[in-house]
């Protein structure tokens, strides 16, 4: 496993740097010397299943809980310096995390009076774009129009760090691919960076630029997006050919209509075309062959095959 | 940048304010407008029963067993104005109090926290500004209000008897002296807020700590210390020094009362201090409790 664990780029100045990340709770380890950096202008999708320690790990990043290891975020400590930390960095957590007793202008007038790098007028003329009043209180908006809300609220802060935790959890499809291509029109800059976790790997995966995925606690994976396609080879094998593709020791097999579809690690000199024809690696087939394969053929799949 | 401390502290005392708007506001406001209503009908009602069919006046007024001297009714009718101010100081009092047990629990009781923790407003400024809404800014403005209260009180009454008993002067006599009234009702209300500063400060660190109830924490643990402290030491003088802050001291009212106790103040303030870095120090280091 160590092979596909290694860090992305070696950049000198991260925006975000995580050295061996611990964390216990009730005796519980919930992370486990996690490692990886932000790099200036890098999307950074963060994956991993129902409680992988994904939420955990950003509030430590945030310093909104306690940790062991070192974090540094704009080379501050979070734990130390969390509100000097958060003028630099935005957060938005799934839907409803804004307080409903809060009204809309109000909410502008303190992010004005609280936060340094925040345009009010940003904000409203943001807001004109929606069906969101001014005068609203929070509690009576729908769950789209609170994320609505919150996320232009962030964009009207030059914040160098957006970090997203599962934010469009609950939303329908129209609201998740607003949310999206706001984010990839009105945020992302060579010099801003995003962080998004989340479940829905296929709708972020035209935003990424590096994969990390945790399980247990634990990286699996920590890449660049180029790399991703060098190191991982995705094979849809004839019928004919699956017994011999096996052989070859694939991560991640799933048998279909067509015979198999199998993933590889390391192995980008073979000639594929004898066993079946060779194709781009879909984050989420990754996803599944590292968390749920661990490795080796998951027993679902097994299961699938016999 | 245009954005100053001051104008951050004063929107986040104005967010507390915008959350808590009962207590903050209305309840003042709306109590203050109840008590004036009640003295319009009573100035109005009341003076047609004490007045006889004829237009003459029916009853004898005393006070402490004595004849009020009509001609000077104005003092005492300020009195009256003066302890309408004065309750609404301790009805401030405890609604800063009131405030103070859930400020910094209920924060964790929705999600809406990490919103907060998102803010560039460290554990310091939102520890100290809902500490001073609760420790002054309330009784401040309930005292305020019941000042304003007090003293429209006093003129409805002196027009009142003005109108009713034809006395001139009677209304200039009442305002002149709630006005002289005022320094000792702030007086009052300062030395007793000064006072309370250790009760109050330690409710602030009990609704930081709680994970339930924080009231179990506030009274809970001084009730448990003073049994224990009684069984051990057959006598109970830390607790009684804290219960004294709790019930207010009797002597406070008295002339020169804040010479006489400066250094039981400033031991009171001094503790008020510790009890609130400790509240900074858990809040930054027990974000575990989040929900």
């Amino acid at each position: 496993m160590n092979s596909i664990v290694q860090g992305a780029a070696n950049a000198p100045t991260p925006l975000v740097s995580v050295r061996s990340l611990s964390k216990t709770i009730k005796g519980k380890q919930i992370l486990n010397d996690v490692n990886f950096d932000i790099q200036p202008g890098r999307v950074v999708g963060f994956l991993g299943p129902n409680g992988a320690g994904k939420t955990t790990t950003i509030k430590a990043a945030l310093g909104f809980t306690g940790y062991q290891g070192d974090i540094r975020v704009m080379g501050l400590s979070p734990k130390r310096q969390r509100h000097q930390v958060m003028a630099s960095v935005s957060f938005i957590s799934d839907v409803g995390i804004l307080p409903r007793w809060l009204r809309v202008d109000q909410a502008i007038a303190l992010m004005a009076g609280i936060h340094p790098k925040f345009e009010a007028e940003k904000a409203r003329a943001l807001l004109a774009e929606s069906q969101i009043g001014e005068r609203a209180l929070i509690s009576t908006l729908s769950k789209g129009m609170v994320t609505q809300l919150h996320l232009a609220l962030v964009l009207a802060l030059d914040v160098e760090l957006l970090v997203l935790d599962e934010p469009t959890l609950g939303l329908d499809l129209l609201y998740r691919e607003s949310f999206y291509r706001q984010l990839y029109e009105r945020f992302l800059s060579e010099s801003r960076s995003l962080l998004i976790s989340t479940h829905q790997i296929e709708e972020i995966e035209f935003l990424l630029s590096d994969l990390v995925i945790i399980d247990q606690g634990q990286i699996l994976l920590n890449e660049r997006l180029e790399s991703i396609s060098e190191k991982f080879q995705t094979v849809e094998v004839r019928p004919e050919a699956v017994s011999d593709a096996r052989s070859k020791g694939p991560i991640f097999e799933r048998a279909n209509l067509a015979g198999a579809v199998m993933i590889f690690s390391n192995q980008e000199n073979q000639d594929w075309s004898a066993l079946g024809r060779e194709r781009q690696t879909s984050l989420a087939e990754l996803f599944v062959a590292l968390v749920g394969g661990t490795n080796k053929p998951s027993k679902r799949n097994q299961e699938i095959r016999s | 940048m245009t954005r100053t401390l001051s104008m951050k502290w004063s929107l986040l005392l104005r967010k507390e304010i915008w959350e808590h708007p009962v207590l903050s506001y209305r309840l003042p406001v709306g109590f203050a407008g109840l008590l004036l209503i009640l003295s319009l009908v009573s100035a109005v009602l009341g003076n047609e029963f004490l007045l006889s069919n004829s237009g003459e006046w029916m009853a004898d007024i005393e006070v402490n067993g004595g004849d009020v001297d009509l001609a000077n009714m104005g003092p005492p009718i300020a009195k009256m104005g003066s302890a309408v101010a004065a309750g609404f100081g301790f009805l401030g009092l405890l609604a800063g109090w009131s405030y103070l047990v859930s400020a910094l629990y209920q924060e964790r009781q929705d999600r809406s926290i990490l919103f907060w923790l998102s803010l560039p407003v460290s554990d310091a400024e939102t520890v100290l500004i809902k500490g001073v809404l609760g420790w002054l800014v309330i009784p401040a403005f309930y005292f305020g209000v019941g000042w304003a209260v007090g003293g429209v009180m006093t003129v409805i009454a002196s027009v009142a008897a003005t109108w009713v008993m034809s006395l001139s002067g009677v209304l200039l006599a009442a305002i002149a002296a709630y006005g002289a009234n005022v320094f000792d009702l702030i007086a009052l209300v300062v030395t007793q807020v000064l006072w309370s500063a250790p009760f109050l400060a330690w409710t602030l660190l009990a609704s930081q700590w709680a994970n339930r109830n924080p009231l179990y924490w506030v009274l809970g643990v001084p009730f448990a210390a003073t049994l224990i402290e009684n069984a051990l030491l057959r006598e109970a003088v830390m607790t009684d020094w804290f219960w004294s802050r709790v019930a207010g001291n009797p002597e406070l009212g008295s002339e020169g009362a804040i010479l006489v106790q400066a250094s039981q103040m400033l031991l009171g303030l001094g503790i008020a201090g510790v009890l609130v870095v400790l509240t900074i120090l858990i809040r930054r280091h027990c974000y575990d409790r989040l929900p």
